[in-house]
């Protein structure tokens, strides 16, 4: 019996703001335990929300990045039950009306076909604390300073057939929520969560299985593999003439398979209803507008761009791997007049090998986009000379000029000066100028060495070059 | 006795300092010990309080049966010292028109000097960390807090007698109830044991026991006075009230209350008029109206002849008096009861023993504790609401009951808004009957829920409603309403303020209490 | 004749309350009551009303997306029945179970 494979996912993504949803207390990661909880996220008497700005920017702006309909209404609705990380015994959540609904991302899949990804909504809600079972032998640790930091919940339509497709798919948003500054979206920290949905029928039949949610997956490695577990397992009890369980379970990595979660008998009923406490979020055609103007490029528009550019297949891949490497470029593009190539080259080469050893990235980048660009734009010196400069930059506060000055790399020898070097040189060597005359051209190198020789490397070695050439002409 | 004056007539001896906040604040200290001696023990330090440590007050059981039990807490020292810190800024001339008024708070509104209990268990011992942003303003005015005033548990009820604290009693007969959940508060005003006081009103809160108690009551507009720091019962509903011996001092504390606040979501963002000037302006013409419906059996002819003798004064002020219709009048406490329910438990869900409050010994489980903490902190009226408002929006039943509720609730609003295009005010009795004996609505909820029936349609609409003294019926008091057009509470109390100037309902003190 | 509810042992797990100091029989008598006395508004016919969730038509204001609160770990400390080392303490949960 053949199977279709039927996969939907929901993501939680942490947005980008400097305080959280509905209270004015800090989001940063890792400080702590309660150090970024208010009265407000601590749920005392008496304490009331009051609806993030950025929060609804960061929406408006995914939405549009995702082409979907904005939402000119959206409502706040409180998801009812309890848990100790749930300091309020409800959840502000959006439920029947969104702010986003109805968006697509394109995705491009290993064998370079093509998908579109209906994205059936993303909506507002708040994010819950943590629990420690590790920290205390007789009792659970709550640190509530994760609770009521902003999420983005998106969630697509089951339209995805198959592991590769849900992997491509989250690595395809991955990439867009950190591009553009929606989320760091980092897996390790959760703050990018994803869960699967996922469901067998009958190869062509229209009703979809029964569906299971697949939670707990910190990193695309996990989703592959429990997405292939999973599969397997439906299928197994399918083709026995079972039934699937509708139920959540999480994947286990020692054992790589999929375990039920313990679950009550009765389903959580969540009573939503609007949030009373919070009004309508109105969205007007001139706030789109608005947002429109400063909204970045998705990676997909970065990508046609710097095809345009003519960079190669495996420069643009490198710029769009990571965020802060494609704006650092960008940043030094627009100070400096070296072309694309040499820019992408030096940040591939020797930029990148300095973070690998150091384990920095661009997001702190040790020489600045400024000065990087300064020294890109010494086009009179040679590439060893860079690479000289370049170093001490990364040891010291120097400027380039300063480095330049001490290095001595600014003794430029001019171009009288070459000439006259040159003019020798052809005097000297008549034999080897005849044979370069008569056609043993490799001996271009071997002048330009000399002279490079004579100057101490002080000389621009494709400035050489050309005066040699054009000497000998 | 400067524990018989207005605020009004305060304002004025203060400033011509007859007499000082200190001695004010000590009389009335006095009095509370006397009249009112709360079965909790004065607050001392907070930081002495054992925590975690179940603190048995001297308690339901242990209070003095005389007590009015008006108060749950009073802290003298405190109280005090913010009368001496409000005759000094006076003497620099640093005050304001209320600075060194004393006030009682409604132990619902949070506060940093003693605790905020909402007359619960729950929160028996809880001090919170910040004060609401009613009792900043007012202490930024210089007003003095006297005490936090007894309530029915989480503002549920109509009584009083829904108190972890013990009931309060009305100083008219205390055999009587003083009416809820503000019942405290105003026995504070009708008993003289603060010149004004705070109140919170969800369905009648404020105006019902002003209106048992003989006092003026004002519910303002939706929106109007921030809800930081009110502890929430059912958030569309709840605003703050203000409980004082005249339209004219609750004027007063309006403008000191009122205004946009940042960190309430539902606050209304519109300018505050001086009210207690705006008192001088009588307008031109005043069209009340009477809704025909409210002169039915249900209420006593006592209360409906009271009405009617109102009429003819404000007749005889040159008002013109405009019958009108409500023909939903049957579904305002349903529909009131459904949504207050349904908000009212989401609301109290965080209180499960984890953070704050009441806590259980019952650590066998996280659920045990929780549902143990809860079924002990909460009483029987607050666990009814909880499961009823449970019901309403639970999955199968939130269609017929909640979200049907909302809807008839946009149909009484335009009942309302329809009735406003052809009067200013309208006018009728606060309440059914006067306060009843206490002990005789416990047994059955759906009574008590009746009695309610002339307030609830306010907090359905938002518009601002006061209540003021308007006769007796025999020894017990008559409350007459008048409700007003959203945020014209200048109208409103103007009409309030006018019957009080020519009628003297509202200056009549218990007999019984010196 | 007070109709009694079928679901009460569903609405106390879901709201985490006991009857405590009444019991279930009378907590569903008095909650059977008020069901019923609020059945009243079903027989309006309200097609084509939308609800009223709040008095006023208004929207939801925004605030400035900046950092206005301070660690307040010691205030919630003191208030707290259990806390050690930052950390409310409750009960073991065990890891899922939610």
């Amino acid at each position: 019996m053949m199977w279709d494979t039927v996969i939907g996912l929901e993501v939680h993504t942490q947005l980008n703001t400097q305080s959280k949803l509905f209270s004015g207390s800090s989001t940063l990661f890792g400080q702590p335990a309660n150090s970024q909880t208010s009265y407000i996220d601590a749920a005392l008497p008496g304490v009331l929300p009051v609806l993030n700005e950025a929060a609804v920017k960061l929406a408006i702006s995914f939405g549009l990045a995702i082409n979907a309909t904005i939402n000119p209404k959206s409502i706040f609705e409180r998801k009812n039950y309890f848990y100790p990380d749930l300091p309020k015994g409800y959840q502000i959540s959006q439920y029947k009306e969104p702010i986003v609904k109805n968006g697509s991302l394109l995705i491009e899949l290993p064998d370079n076909s093509q998908k579109i990804v209906t994205i059936e909504r993303a909506h507002l809600e708040e994010d819950a604390g943590k629990s420690c079972h590790e920290s205390h032998p007789n009792y659970t640790g709550i640190d509530l300073n994760r609770a009521g930091t902003p999420l983005l919940e998106i969630v697509t339509t089951p339209c995805l057939t198959s592991d590769v497709e849900a992997i491509t798919y989250l690595k395809t948003l991955h990439q867009l929520l950190r591009f553009m500054r929606y989320s760091d979206a980092n897996m390790q920290e959760g703050s990018f969560r994803a869960d699967v949905n996922i469901s067998l029928k009958p190869l062509g039949a229209t009703t979809l299985g029964t569906r299971v949610e697949l939670k707990n997956l910190n990193s695309f490695k996990f989703i592959e593999k429990a997405i292939a577990y999973e599969v397997e397992r439906q299928k197994t009890l399918l083709e026995e003439g079972k039934a699937i369980r509708q139920e959540t379970r999480q994947y286990n990595p020692d054992k790589d398979m999929t375990l039920p979660l313990r679950q009550k008998e009765n389903d959580n009923d969540y009573r939503y209803f609007p949030d009373p406490d919070l009004l309508p979020i109105i969205v007007t055609t001139a706030d789109i507008e608005k947002i429109k103007t400063t909204q970045p490029n998705t990676p997909h528009e970065i990508k046609q761009k710097l095809k345009n550019l003519g960079l190669l297949d495996d420069d643009i891949s490198y710029l769009l791997a990571d965020p802060d490497s494609y704006y650092f470029y960008q940043s030094v593009k627009i100070q400096s007049n070296a072309d694309d190539k040499m820019i992408v080259n030096w940040l591939k080469g020797a930029y990148q090998a300095h973070l690998n050893e150091h384990q920095l990235s661009f997001a702190n980048p040790p020489v600045s986009a400024n000065t990087f660009a300064e020294l890109l734009n010494q086009t009179t010196l040679s590439t060893n000379q860079l690479r000289e400069i370049f170093k001490q930059l990364l040891t010291s506060d120097s400027t380039v000029n300063d480095i330049i000055k001490s290095l001595g790399f600014n003794e430029s020898t001019s171009a009288n000066e070459l000439d006259e070097a040159i003019s020798a040189l052809i005097q000297n060597n008549p034999s080897q100028v005849a044979e370069y005359r008569q056609g043993k051209e490799q001996l271009l190198g071997f002048f330009v060495g000399l002279i490079m020789k004579q100057f101490k490397g002080k000389a621009n070695p494709s400035e050489v070059n050309a005066r040699i050439k054009q000497a000998l002409a | 006795m400067p524990t018989e004056h207005s605020v009004t007539d305060l304002i004025t001896l203060l400033a011509q300092k007859k007499v000082s906040s200190v001695e004010l604040t000590q009389a009335y200290l006095d009095k509370i010990q006397n009249l009112s001696p709360p079965s909790t023990p004065d607050i001392m330090d907070p930081a002495d309080k054992p925590r975690g440590v179940e603190n048995k007050p001297r308690g339901v059981e242990g209070r003095q049966p005389s007590s009015l039990n008006a108060f749950i807490h009073v802290n003298p020292e405190a109280s005090l010292a913010e009368a001496k810190h409000a005759d000094s800024l006076r003497q620099k001339h640093l005050h304001s028109v209320l600075t060194g008024i004393p006030l009682a708070h409604k132990d619902i509104f949070c506060t940093t000097e003693m605790p905020t209990t909402c007359g619960s268990k729950m929160l028996e011992n809880y001090i919170s960390p910040f004060d609401a942003t009613i009792v900043s303003k007012l202490k930024q005015h210089g007003m003095v807090t006297l005490g936090k005033t007894n309530m029915d548990e989480f503002a549920m009820g109509s009584s009083n007698e829904n108190s972890y604290f013990g009931p309060a009693l009305n100083p008219w007969d205390t055999t009587k109830v003083p009416g809820g959940s503000s019942g405290g508060s105003a026995i504070a005003i009708a008993a003289g044991l603060a010149p004004i006081a705070t109140g919170s009103d969800t369905g009648g809160s404020v105006r019902q026991p002003a209106a048992f108690c003989n006092i003026s009551g004002l519910k303002p507009t939706y929106g109007l006075i921030s809800r930081f720091g009110m502890v929430a019962y059912a958030s569309s509903l709840d605003q703050a009230g203000i409980m004082g011996q005249s339209v004219e001092d609750i004027s007063y504390l309006l403008e000191a209350m009122a205004g946009f606040d940042p960190k309430d979501s539902t606050s209304a963002e519109k300018p505050i008029p001086a009210y207690s000037a705006e008192l001088k302006n009588n307008p031109n013409s005043l069209k009340i109206g009477l809704p025909r419906c409210y002169f039915n059996p249900a209420v006593a002819p006592a209360i409906q002849q009271a009405i009617q003798e109102a009429i003819k004064v404000y007749e005889g002020l040159g008002a013109e008096i405009i019958e009108l219709d409500f023909t939903l009048l049957d579904l305002w406490v349903p529909c009131y009861y459904v949504i207050a329910c349904a908000e009212a438990s989401s609301n109290l869900a965080r209180f499960d023993g984890l953070r704050y409050g009441h806590r259980s010994q019952n650590m066998s489980s996280l659920e045990a504790l929780i549902t143990s903490s809860r079924s002990e902190g909460f009483g029987l009226e607050v666990k009814r609401r909880i499961l009823t408002g449970t019901h309403v929006l639970s999955a199968g039943y939130f269609d017929a009951y909640y979200l049907q509720a909302l809807k008839i609730r946009r149909l009484i609003q335009q009942e309302f808004i329809q009735a406003f295009k052809k009067v200013d005010i309208i006018l009728g009795p606060t309440t059914p009957t006067t306060a009843f004996t206490l002990g005789e609505k416990t047994i059955d909820p759906i009574l008590n829920y009746l009695a309610d029936i002339f307030t609830v349609p306010v907090n359905l609409i938002g518009f601002p409603a006061i209540s003021i003294p308007a006769g007796f019926d025999g020894p017990m008091p008559i409350g007459m309403q008048l409700i007003g057009s959203a945020f014209n509470e200048t109208t409103l109390l103007n009409t309030a303020h006018r019957y009080q100037q020519v009628t003297d309902s509202h200056r009549k003190k218990p007999g019984q209490l010196s | 004749m007070t109709k009694p509810l079928a679901n009460l042992a569903h609405l106390m797990r879901l709201s985490y309350l006991s009857p405590h100091d009444t019991t279930e029989a009378q907590l569903n008598k008095d909650i059977g009551a008020i069901i019923d006395f609020v059945e009243s508004l079903k027989k309006v016919d309200t097609t084509h009303i939308t609800p009223l969730f709040h008095p006023f038509d208004l929207h939801q204001r925004l605030r400035c997306d900046e950092v206005t609160e301070q660690d307040c770990v010691a205030e919630l400390e003191a208030i707290a029945p259990l806390f050690e080392d930052g950390s409310y303490l409750v009960p073991k949960v065990i890891a899922g179970d939610n």
